[in-house]
């Protein structure tokens, strides 16, 4: 519990240094952690991403008390664990995503937990093997 | 007690000076909307003056386009101390969608480091976020150097719950 929460800041903070560079809309993936960053220093308040968000999670208020002296005090992150591919290691997406597409796709487990790269290549490996052989 | 509390603090009337760094005009009406009756800033002794010499506060308006820039600092020289700006709207708090491009500064951080260069001392600097600012969100950003209230944001992490 504790290794997770300091690996948690370590991961966001790695990812604070991240959206200096993008400074904007942001979403970044380290090692063990993502972070999804609304600056609303940077935001238009358009609320397209309301309006595309399939888990309904973001909103847009009529809030409108947002004056801030420092630009530090306009960030709102949330960060989240990423999942590892079940074959070569490699972090490729956030838990709660995989488990929303797991969830609500038509897909098997064999594919939800691999990443794209594996997948890509065990489709190439299927395509190349001759009739009768078994993988 | 509370309200006569706050109406003590009240000093002075403060007087601003609308400057446009090359805004698209939304924030700019905005804040001819805020000195309207409707909202009526003037009953906080919000005035809008001619010069930037009789201002007490600046609303920078606008992403700072370069062909602005040599104006702006003039403008900006020519306050009395102490100096308060309120930044409004995205473009100028963070550079909104010109956050990248060429023939602008990109938000209000980059001109600070310029005004550096040239001994321009900012004593206060409020940031009011929108697209355009909402003239109620002005009046929040104009009263917030003055000590009248209490800043409402702060800076939010959260850790998703992996249940």
């Amino acid at each position: 519990m504790i290794c997770g929460s300091v690996t948690a800041i370590y991961g966001g903070l790695q990812a604070l240094a991240q959206i200096d560079i993008k400074r904007i809309l942001a979403y970044s993936i380290t090692s063990h952690m993502s972070t999804i960053a609304i600056i609303l220093g940077l935001c238009i308040f358009c609320g397209m991403c309301a309006d595309i968000c399939p888990a309904n999670t973001i909103t847009v208020t009529r809030e409108f008390e947002l004056a801030a002296v420092e630009l530090e005090d306009l960030k709102e992150e949330i960060v989240h664990e990423v999942s590892k591919c079940a074959i070569c290691g490699k972090p490729f997406e956030t838990i709660a995503q995989v488990k929303y597409v797991r969830d609500s796709q038509l897909i098997t487990e064999k594919y939800v937990y691999v990443c794209p790269d594996c997948r890509s290549k065990r489709a190439a490996k299927l395509f190349a093997m001759k009739p009768g052989e078994i993988s | 007690v509370k309200l006569n509390e706050k109406i003590k603090r009240v000093k002075k009337s403060p007087w601003v000076f609308h400057l446009n760094s090359g805004s698209c005009n939304a924030c700019d009406i905005e804040i001819l909307d805020t000195l309207t009756p409707y909202f009526d800033a003037e009953r906080l002794g919000v005035k809008l003056v001619a010069s930037p010499r009789h201002a007490d506060i600046i609303l920078l308006t606008g992403p700072i386009t370069r062909e602005s820039l040599p104006k702006i600092i003039r403008a900006l020289r020519a306050v009395p101390k102490p100096r308060i700006v309120v930044v409004i709207g995205s473009c100028a708090v963070g550079g909104g969608v010109w956050w990248d491009t060429y023939s602008t500064l990109g938000g209000f951080p980059k001109l600070q480091e310029i005004l550096k260069q040239y001994e321009i001392e900012l004593d206060k600097v409020v940031y009011v976020p929108g697209c355009p600012a909402r003239p109620e969100a002005i009046i929040h950003g104009l009263l917030l150097p003055l000590g009248y209230i209490e800043q409402k944001v702060s800076r939010i992490v959260k850790i998703a719950s992996q249940s």
